[in-house]
């Protein structure tokens, strides 16, 4: 099938060829680069010819802006007068590219949207590509009240285009980078050089570079590729859609990474109390920040802990609440037929599939969803004495205050963290679940992102800290 | 002197409040306790100015290495082999005491091996992390529990419960000659900032002990001691205090927070000294396994990785001795060793001391 679409299109060509250009043989290197790209259908290799003068050009249509091409390539050559140089004009054209060294990577450009242009034996590359979806998207994931409610586009020119317009400052870099990947995708790496720690860059840059992977197809999946640990749980880098956060990270010498196609960046390296900001909270004065702050980490140890102190508290030791408290509890645990841990296990678990359900159903169904399965489940459950009133308000604590925290891969990876300190608890009680806490916190205080410390408090001069430790 | 080197100091003050130390001094309260623990102070101020002022010349470098490149083999090796075994045995202590009380007080019907294999992970990962992320954790576990810790301590102090005329009678006391035993066990309050012997690697600023940091020490050191000694005078008793196993946590237990969700303070008071005795018994014993370390010179072996196999060995007979310890040693033997291993203490100290001025001098001909 594919040979005889080849011969038809190579068949048309010709017969083109014929009408426009009679008897100016093509040149070798321009006819073996458009051998190399068929038989696609978007191929278009035309031959010009006026006054003389020969111009050959490659390209594919559905990349390349026809209008543009049109008024800055073909009207003039065909409007200028013999004596004028028209060589010298499409040099002098803004839109040339570097030229780069082996067929291959010409190939690459061409297919990103340059226009290959051969005047006697002088090539050229225009880049001349227009871009679907270069258009600004609502941030969805990170929505703020105050502060820019857009977040990135999905084409990688849109987006360094929107740091520059809020970054004004010669010192920042913009540097492109080339996935050996299936997709050839552009991939940018934005940094305030004055502010950049080199060794950094030089770190993230062979990681980048030693990627072996098949396909990159967005900034999620380079970013998984980045962390280089397979079985990692927390997220060393921060995936985002805005722009704000990204100016707020770099302007404090971290790395962006930009994927072309994409419209979130990644911002490495990162420390656990990246995760914890929300942009909101530049926004606001002293005291609300303050207040918002504690409300999140008290969400955080909340989300983490609760589960685990239900199970220590009913099952190892009732004695540590008052009594009355304690009363209550295992009053509600009347008629609950298996042990604490089983149904915090089972209402964990059903609280988790309520929000990956709501999260994937279209927005009108999962109102539905979500009502159905907290209010009516809910009552259900108790009233059917499978699980007990606190037990209820214990998962939708949790519930609630794992949305506080403002990023969602901390987001998920608290959420696994919660299953682990509830087995621990299971095994050793309550003393277990402080252990187990306290293994957390060396996890994460173990753990580095791209050579930074991923957990530790900064009380003096940063930088100076971080010299002393080098040994 | 760095802010890490108090909160060692700190966190072997705070560890040592429910192992054996009150006990020791309560027995001796009739006996010259009050007398010691005053020169006692002293001594413990004496003891962190000769350890920094020592160390002073060494900015970055840790006991081995110093003593590596001053001193020979054959005086070097049996001193750190020492240390080791100390600063083994003082983890050890701490990780018995700790799983005695937790089989007492919170988990009572569970099996010991059971309360030891909830120890072993944990442990286990925090001696095999790198000296600096040990620092961090310490100093993040202190700002986690600081807010509580303060609060207990105002509540201890403000209860009703504690009665200050107990307090006037164990004063009376104070003319009594003073005991070793109780100067051993006090001194044991200080030596928090000797696992710089260590951790000194990581220090590179010059640190200096002046009349400040004197008096921070010394001020620490009052306030460590009072609250040892006079808070469970005051709330069980004079007569009373000398009889009881574990004083700290019926003291702690007369507490009542009238409208906390948790009405026992005993409970809080556990669980925060369970994370401080953690971080006790893995510092020293992070510290030890780095002595053992250097002893067995294992960096002269051509293995690949060399420095993980040996860690790993080292930690295996770490476990395996306290596991035999653990389960062997009753509530009378751990009085008993402790008392020995306290007595010890001084001695090991002087004999440190000896070592870096030998060390000092070597360095300034």
């Amino acid at each position: 099938m594919d040979k005889l679409t080849g011969n038809l299109l190579d068949e048309k060509e010709v017969i083109i060829l014929d009408e426009t250009t009679c008897h100016i043989e093509q040149p070798e290197y321009f006819t073996r680069l458009a051998k190399r790209l068929e038989p696609t259908a978007d191929l278009v290799k035309k031959t010009l010819k006026s006054k003389g003068r020969v111009v050959h050009l490659l390209y594919l249509k559905s990349v390349v802006d026809m209008m543009q091409l049109q008024t800055i390539v073909v009207k003039p050559f065909y409007e200028m007068s013999p004596e004028q140089n028209f060589a010298e004009y499409i040099h002098s054209l803004p839109y040339e590219t570097k030229m780069p060294t082996g067929d291959e990577e010409v190939l690459i450009e061409i297919t990103k949207g340059n226009v290959f242009v051969m005047i006697d034996k002088q090539i050229t590359l225009l880049e001349l590509k227009v871009v679907a979806a270069n258009a600004v998207q609502d941030a969805i994931m990170e929505p703020t009240i105050h502060g820019p409610q857009l977040g990135l586009s999905e084409s990688i020119e849109t987006n360094i285009n929107l740091m520059r317009q809020r970054y004004h400052k010669p010192s920042l870099i913009v540097e492109p980078l080339q996935l050996e990947d299936a997709s050839n995708r552009d991939i940018a790496l934005i940094y305030d050089g004055e502010k950049v720690n080199p060794q950094l860059l030089k770190k993230i840059k062979t990681r980048i570079l030693t990627l072996d992977v098949e396909l990159v197809q967005a900034s999620g999946d380079l970013q998984y590729y980045l962390n280089n640990k397979k079985y990692s749980l927390f997220p060393t880098s921060l995936l985002t859609e805005r722009p704000d956060r990204i100016l707020h990270n770099m302007a404090s010498g971290k790395v962006i990474i930009l994927v072309d196609g994409s419209p979130h960046a990644i911002i490495a390296p990162t420390t656990f109390f990246d995760f914890m900001i929300s942009m909101e909270d530049l926004y606001y004065s002293f005291w609300v920040v303050s207040l918002i702050r504690f409300l999140r980490y008290a969400g955080l140890f909340t989300c983490i802990m609760l589960p685990a102190i239900y199970v220590g508290v009913t099952s190892y030791t009732p004695e540590v609440l008052r009594s009355e408290l304690a009363l209550t509890v295992a009053a509600s645990r009347i008629g609950v037929p298996y042990p604490s841990f089983i149904e915090v296990f089972f209402m964990l678990i059903f609280i988790e599939l309520l929000t990956e359900a709501s999260m994937r159903l279209p927005n009108s169904i999962s109102a539905t969803a979500t009502t159905v399965g907290g209010l009516i489940l809910g009552t259900a459950a108790v009233e059917a004495a499978l699980t007990s009133n606190i037990m209820v308000i214990v998962v939708s604590l949790v519930a609630i205050s794992t949305f506080v925290i403002p990023i969602s891969e901390m987001n998920y990876a608290v959420r696994v963290c919660r299953f682990f300190l509830l087995v621990y608890t299971t095994l050793f009680g309550i003393a277990g679940m402080m252990l187990g806490i306290l293994g957390l916190l060396l996890y994460l205080v173990n753990k580095d992102s791209f050579g930074e410390p991923y957990l530790r408090m900064f009380w003096k001069n940063r930088q100076e800290e971080l010299k002393a430790d080098d040994s | 002197m760095s802010r890490i080197v108090y909160l060692l100091l700190i966190s072997n003050m705070i560890a040592n409040l429910i192992a054996s130390s009150p006990r020791i001094l309560f027995a001796k309260s009739e006996h010259g306790a009050i007398v010691t623990m005053i020169i006692a102070l002293f001594f413990g101020v004496f003891m962190n100015w000769a350890l920094i002022t020592s160390f002073k010349a060494f900015p970055g470098k840790s006991l081995p290495q110093i003593l590596t490149l001053y001193l020979s083999k054959w005086i070097a090796i049996p001193a750190l082999f020492i240390f080791g075994v100390i600063w083994y045995v003082s983890g050890l202590q701490t990780l018995i005491t700790y799983i005695d009380i937790l089989l007492r007080f919170i988990t009572p019907e569970m099996s010991i091996y059971l309360v030891i294999a909830m120890f072993i992970p944990v442990v286990t990962f925090g001696i095999i992390m790198q000296s600096r992320n040990i620092l961090f954790t310490i100093e993040l576990v202190f700002i986690l529990a600081l807010p509580v810790a303060a609060y207990y301590v105002i509540k201890l102090y403000f209860t009703e419960q504690v009665s200050w005329d107990q307090v006037a009678i164990a004063m009376t006391f104070i003319d009594n000659p003073p005991d070793y035993t109780v100067f051993s066990a006090t001194t044991y309050l200080f030596v928090g900032a000797f696992d710089i012997i260590i951790f000194n690697s990581l220090l590179k600023k010059k640190m200096t002990f002046g009349i400040k940091q004197a008096l921070i020490v010394f001020s620490l050191g009052v306030f460590m001691i009072f609250t040892t000694y006079f808070i469970p005078i005051g709330v069980l008793g004079f007569d009373q205090v000398e009889n009881i196993l574990y004083p700290w946590i019926l003291t702690s237990d007369s507490i009542r927070m009238k409208f906390g969700v948790i009405e026992r303070v005993i409970f809080i008071f556990l669980l925060l000294f369970l994370a401080i005795a953690f971080l006790n018994i893995t510092i020293h014993w992070h510290v030890a396994c780095k002595l053992f370390q250097s002893v067995f010179d294992i960096e002269k072996m051509k293995i690949k990785s060399r420095e993980k196999i040996s860690f790993m060995i080292v930690i295996v007979i770490f476990w395996l001795i306290a596991i035999y310890t653990t389960l062997k040693v009753t509530e009378y033997d751990l009085f008993l060793y402790s008392k020995y291993f306290f007595n010890s203490i001084p001695i090991v100290f002087i004999g440190l001391m000896i070592i870096m001025l030998v060390v000092n001098r070597r360095v300034k001909s």
